[in-house]
């Protein structure tokens, strides 16, 4: 009887069946909802603090989907996704910034620090939401084309790639802690107050914005879905597996690199121009290095290469965090250096490639 | 004596030394003079001070050399007399003598025995012209204290009342100075006086000597000098463009070798850290993230020996960075193979898990250490034998404990060089990363290889961060921003080789410290960040890579 | 050059560092021909398919596809799509992906801008599959993954996506290598059947009875340069290749 082979490669398996990822999306499109239609005081209320919290693991869902386009389809570790969220999230921050002046003509704190007396104009392009949106996208859209254009075309893969990312968050990280270049420096950028007309501190914007980043996952997901069942995505794959070997058949290899890289570089920015709306503080830790390696641990142990799986890893290690950070602050790294350690040692594919596997291995036996 | 200065002055630094020995040795015999009749000496300076407005000055002077060159009895007369007097507490009686007052009554001005007699007058108030030669006095004193920031300060008031000092007090404070700082400041007081002199001849010579004796307060000085007298002579003028051109020179090059003395301690460092890390990745073939976390922990470990010394063996303390050391190796060396052992070794030719899970075990690490010392920096004190440092050259000022971690670093690597290339051990790695399945079949243990070059590499780092505790600041996340810098060292140089590692780790460190105070920490990263692109385009595997064919 | 010609080198030289791979190499495959190099190890057969496939540059010299298309300038997936497939000695298919998959990308022969996402593929495409699946014996397999197929199946597979882009020339490195006899008869008997007025054939391998009944010509190698060509039965005899090929 033949055995299951258990493959030690992550398996590309993005199931053709819809279910789950329907019902997620239902659950996450509902949940805010939850906020509004049920009176404060019944069981199914939830509090705007809750709400809230949904909202931004949402933008970290989508941040982790980013990462596993091109981390579990494409096979490139990217250490540095925290340099798009970063620009989307402060782009966000510059038209914030804009709307704020438009409505209290009351300069921002780290602007009146510098000695500045009118707004400057460096930042006045992003006074109008879709412009500011779609500069967002294309900024990070042309970081990204970059670096994987250095890169791609020098070949360099793997680790080295990986830390090559993780230098370039690290200095990214840097230039914005600098507190003479107007962007905030280390207190970042804050003192927000409306959004596309509505009041931010308002109990319905923010359902509306937690709302939102849960539609905006749910089309992304399908979206990128749709593209790793595609002949791309298929493509993709293959320059996972073997790179030398696609290109022996005729394909440009770095274009396909270069193509779902971009895509994902705009993902995590337009993760970020969600999570700063609902967090109402933008500020260069968002660029440590270590978040963007926490991203590719939230991939790695919802599962790597299933889509799904990501918006798992996410969601789950995010509420993780919150939970215990509120509870017992100075056990969080020891979690997660547990949880990440008993993934990478004992269930290589993940929580939901685990799952997959063992309904492959029952389907058989 | 004017005369003789001028012929000795203007010569380099060095003979600036010997000038002011020479100065120094013709004072003293003039000073020690007036330790042959103490008690009427002293008489006969505070007689002067209390009836006598015209011998201000010269009874100042007086004080002064008793402090100066005589016997420590009369030193702290002199200081006590000076202290009295500007704490209004000296009384110049008509009969019985002067007396200063004190806490509990009087004592007598000349042999500072207390006094029995009443005294009802008041005590003398000091003019405007006493006080200040009082102060310049004090500051005068001061030039001598043995404590090296009261001498500075000093001599920061002498550099500001340059027009009143007393010339060869102040050279002599200058064969005595032992300290850079205040070396400095008094020679330019010197300087500023001569260029403030009636004679061109002087100021002349002034210029030139400071030409020879080139700082950046010289430069500075030079260069008010110019704006502030358009009028002056054309030999002036010729003398100043010269010995302006000559500081700019000096200085440059001064400035130069700074910078690259600084890259090498910094290369040093590296160097160690990037050679644990290329023994590891080399034949293991694992990108260890905690490795910076092992430098962390060899410079608490260095913190727990210092801290330890100081209670139990309190004599030994200056010994404790070279305890630490076989200390710290052994602590990361053996954390090193626990690691390998329980994790590294089942995510073997996997390197991206590898990765996350090095990564999980360094954040866990950080926490642990945030819990046992906290978070904020630590601080060392430097061993007595490193404090201070030598100006080698102008604008060029070398510190002991730069020079120490660089020899340190070079006898590290020179060690870790003769044990990876001449002994058994070294060659059983090197057979292992380059041939693993013959060197398996040849009967080499590779799994114990790979535990040892594991704590090998590990303990590397240890040694690193013992190092970097007398040049750098210590506190739990010191590792994450060097080992990023470590990787690119690696990266550059090619995995598993020693040469390589060498090389790049110097080539890494210079450009970091040649940019970096120019245009900023960023910028200096995405240089490094270029140029190993650019060169891992032509060479993928880095500069010395032990690969062969394809 | 005759108007036949697929492939046309002349003077190769490549060197690694101080290694001379390939020395003034002169080398002529025209179409209808199953080619043999074969040569010791460290011959330079392998690099010579490197220089061909464009994953190494020489040092001088010239190399053409079809007298026209001057190999040495283009990279590897132009010269893919020039027309010549090349079978690694290790069999490269791509394991997470079904056998259909395998083909289907191998068919599309590159992905334009406007082809990656409209990923229907022409009755053509899916013609061409269906007939190299069956040439290659792999129709029952379709839909298994590449990864669980035995190592003689992964070699056809690989070969099957050659096939389907329909190469000018054939590269194949050790089609045989590790294979069982069964298979090594099957496998000759599919290179055998690639035989076709426009396409050449150049075969590696070290086993000579699979050289004998799939060779034409067969040119041997040795430390980087030519030490004969001809029939099977003149290599055999050619007392230069026995002294030092055969080792007699």
């Amino acid at each position: 009887m033949p055995t299951a082979a258990i493959s030690l490669r992550p398996s590309f398996r993005i199931s053709s069946q819809l279910g789950l990822p329907a019902l997620l999306v239902c659950v996450a499109l509902v949940l805010p909802l939850f906020n509004a239609v049920f009176p404060p005081g019944h069981p199914l209320h939830l509090s705007l603090f809750v709400v809230n919290l949904v909202g931004q693991i949402m933008c970290f869902a989508l941040l982790a989907l980013a990462l596993d386009f091109v981390w579990g389809l494409l096979g490139v570790l990217s250490l540095g996704h925290g340099i798009f969220f970063g620009i989307g999230g402060y782009v966000m921050g510059f038209h914030l910034l804009n709307s704020a002046y438009a409505d209290t003509q009351v300069l921002p704190d780290f602007m009146q620090f510098m000695g500045w007396s009118t707004f400057p104009a460096a930042l006045q392009p992003f006074a109008e939401l879709p412009v500011a949106v779609l500069l967002g996208l294309m900024m990070a859209v042309l970081v990204g084309g970059v670096v994987g254009l250095a890169a791609f075309r020098s070949r360099i893969n793997g680790v080295y790639f990986s830390i090559i990312t993780q230098a370039l968050t690290y200095a990214l990280m840097l230039l914005l802690f600098n507190n003479d270049l107007g962007l905030g420096g280390n207190n970042g950028l804050t003192g927000f107050t409306l959004l596309a007309g509505f009041d931010l501190a308002h109990e319905s914007t923010q359902v509306g914005l937690a709302s939102l980043s849960a539609v905006v996952l749910a089309a992304v997901f399908f979206l990128l879905r749709w593209l790793a069942l595609s002949s791309f995505g298929q493509a993709m794959v293959a320059v996972r597996d073997d790179e030398a070997r696609l290109r022996f058949l005729g394909f440009r290899t770095d274009r396909i690199k270069l193509a779902a890289w971009c895509l994902s570089a705009a993902v995590a920015a337009l993760a970020g121009m969600l999570y700063v709306p609902q967090v109402g503080i933008i500020n260069p830790g968002i660029v440590s290095p270590m978040l963007s390696v926490e991203i590719a641990v939230w991939v790695a142990i919802g599962g790597r290469g299933t889509l799904i799986g990501a918006v798992l890893g996410a969601v789950i290690l995010n509420c993780l965090k919150f939970w215990l950070s509120a509870e017992i602050p100075s056990a969080w790294p020891f979690v997660l250096a547990g949880i990440t350690l008993l993934i990478t040692v004992a269930l290589q594919n993940g929580l939901w490639g685990g799952l997959q596997q063992l309904r492959a291995l029952r389907a058989t036996a | 004596m004017k005369s003789l200065f001028d012929r000795l002055r203007g010569s380099v630094r060095w003979r600036c030394w010997l000038q002011h020995v020479l100065i120094a040795c013709l004072c003293a015999p003039v000073l020690q003079a007036q330790a042959a009749m103490p008690a009427q000496e002293r008489l006969s300076i505070v007689v002067s001070i209390c009836t006598d407005p015209g011998s201000y000055r010269s009874a100042m002077d007086r004080v002064v050399q008793v402090v100066v060159g005589t016997s420590p009895e009369d030193a702290d007369w002199g200081k006590t007399f000076l202290e009295r007097l500007q704490a209004v507490a000296l009384i110049c009686r008509e009969q019985g003598g002067p007396v200063f007052k004190v806490e509990h009554g009087h004592v007598d001005a000349v042999t500072l025995e207390p006094v029995t007699d009443a005294v009802d007058e008041l005590p003398m108030v000091p003019t405007l012209v006493l006080a200040r030669l009082l102060k310049n006095s004090q500051a005068e004193t001061e030039l001598f204290s043995p404590d090296v920031l009261t001498r500075r300060a000093a001599a920061q008031r002498m550099s500001q009342a340059y027009a009143q000092i007393n010339e060869p007090l102040v050279r002599l404070a200058l064969s005595k100075a032992a300290d850079a700082e205040v070396m400095e400041t008094l020679e330019l007081t010197l300087a500023k006086r001569s260029l403030a002199s009636e004679s061109a001849d002087l100021r002349v010579g002034a210029i030139r000597a400071m030409g020879s004796a080139p700082s950046e307060g010289t430069r500075t000085l030079l260069k008010n000098y110019q704006e502030d007298r358009p009028d002056m002579g054309p030999g002036e003028r010729a003398a100043l463009t010269q010995s302006l051109s000559q500081i700019n020179r000096v200085l440059w090059v001064g400035k130069a070798a700074s910078i690259i003395f600084s890259g090498l301690s910094y290369a040093g460092v590296l160097l160690i850290t990037a050679l644990g890390l290329s023994i590891v990745f080399g034949l293991l073939g694992v990108i260890n993230l905690a490795h910076g976390e092992f430098i962390m922990i060899g410079a608490y470990a260095t913190f727990v020996v210092e801290k330890w010394l100081q209670a139990h063996a309190p004599g030994w303390f200056d010994a404790y960075v070279f305890l630490a050391i076989p200390f710290a190796f052994v602590v990361c060396a053996l954390i090193g193979m626990v690691l390998e052992m329980t994790i590294i070794r089942h995510l073997y030719k996997r390197p991206l898990e590898t990765l996350l899970a090095t990564w999980a075990v360094s954040i866990a690490l950080i926490k642990l250490v945030q819990i046992l010392f906290g978070s904020q920096n630590v601080e060392f004190i430097t061993p007595s034998f490193l404090q201070g440092g030598v100006q080698l050259y102008p604008a060029l000022f070398v510190t002991w404990n730069r020079v120490f971690a660089i020899a340190l670093a070079l006898v590290i690597f020179a060690a870790a060089y003769a044990l990876i290339r001449h002994t058994r051990f070294g060659l059983l790695i090197r057979a292992t990363t380059q041939r693993r399945d013959t060197a398996r079949a040849l009967g080499i243990p590779a799994p114990s290889i790979d535990r040892m070059a594991f704590g090998l590499g590990s303990g590397l780092a240890g040694l690193a961060g013992v190092v970097l505790t007398q040049i750098a600041s210590v506190n739990p996340s010191m590792g994450t921003s060097f080992v990023i810098d470590a990787f690119m060292v690696v990266v550059l140089g090619g995995a598993g080789s020693l040469v390589g590692t060498a090389v790049s780790s110097l080539v890494l460190g210079e450009v970091n410290q040649l940019i970096e105070p120019f245009y900023g920490a960023v910028a200096a990263k995405v240089a490094v960040l270029l140029l190993i692109v650019l060169i891992i385009q032509r060479r993928p595997q880095g500069l010395f890579a032990l690969k062969t064919r394809g | 050059m005759n108007p036949t010609t697929a492939l046309y080198i002349n003077g190769l030289n490549v060197r690694f560092g101080g290694f001379a791979a390939i020395t003034d190499l002169t080398l002529e495959i025209r179409y209808g021909q199953t080619r043999a190099l074969i040569g010791p190890n460290g011959a330079g057969k392998t690099t010579l398919m490197d220089v061909i496939t464009g994953k190494t540059r020489p040092d001088s010299g010239e190399v053409f596809l079809d007298r026209t298309l001057d190999l040495t300038v283009l990279n590897e997936a132009e010269i893919a799509r020039g027309g010549i497939g090349r079978k690694f000695q290790k069999p490269s298919v791509f394991e997470a992906l079904p056998v259909s998959q395998n083909l289907e990308l191998a068919v599309r022969r590159g992905l334009g801008w406007s082809a990656m996402v409209m990923s229907r593929l022409s009755s053509v495409q899916h013609e061409r599959i269906d007939e190299v699946l069956e040439t290659i014996g792999l129709q029952q397999q379709r839909a298994r993954k590449a990864a669980e197929l035995s190592h003689g199946q992964k070699q056809w597979l690989e070969i099957g996506m050659l096939l389907v882009a329909d190469p000018k020339v054939l590269l194949l490195d050790e089609p045989v290598a590790g294979m069982t006899e069964s298979e090594s008869e099957r496998t000759i008997e599919l290179i055998a059947s690639l035989r076709s007025p426009d396409r050449a054939i150049v075969v590696v391998e070290h086993d000579m009875e699979f050289v004998d009944r799939v060779a034409d010509l067969v040119s041997v190698l040795h430390e980087g340069r030519l030490l004969g060509e001809g029939s099977m039965q003149a290599v055999r005899t050619n007392p230069k290749v026995i002294q030092v090929y055969l080792g007699r």
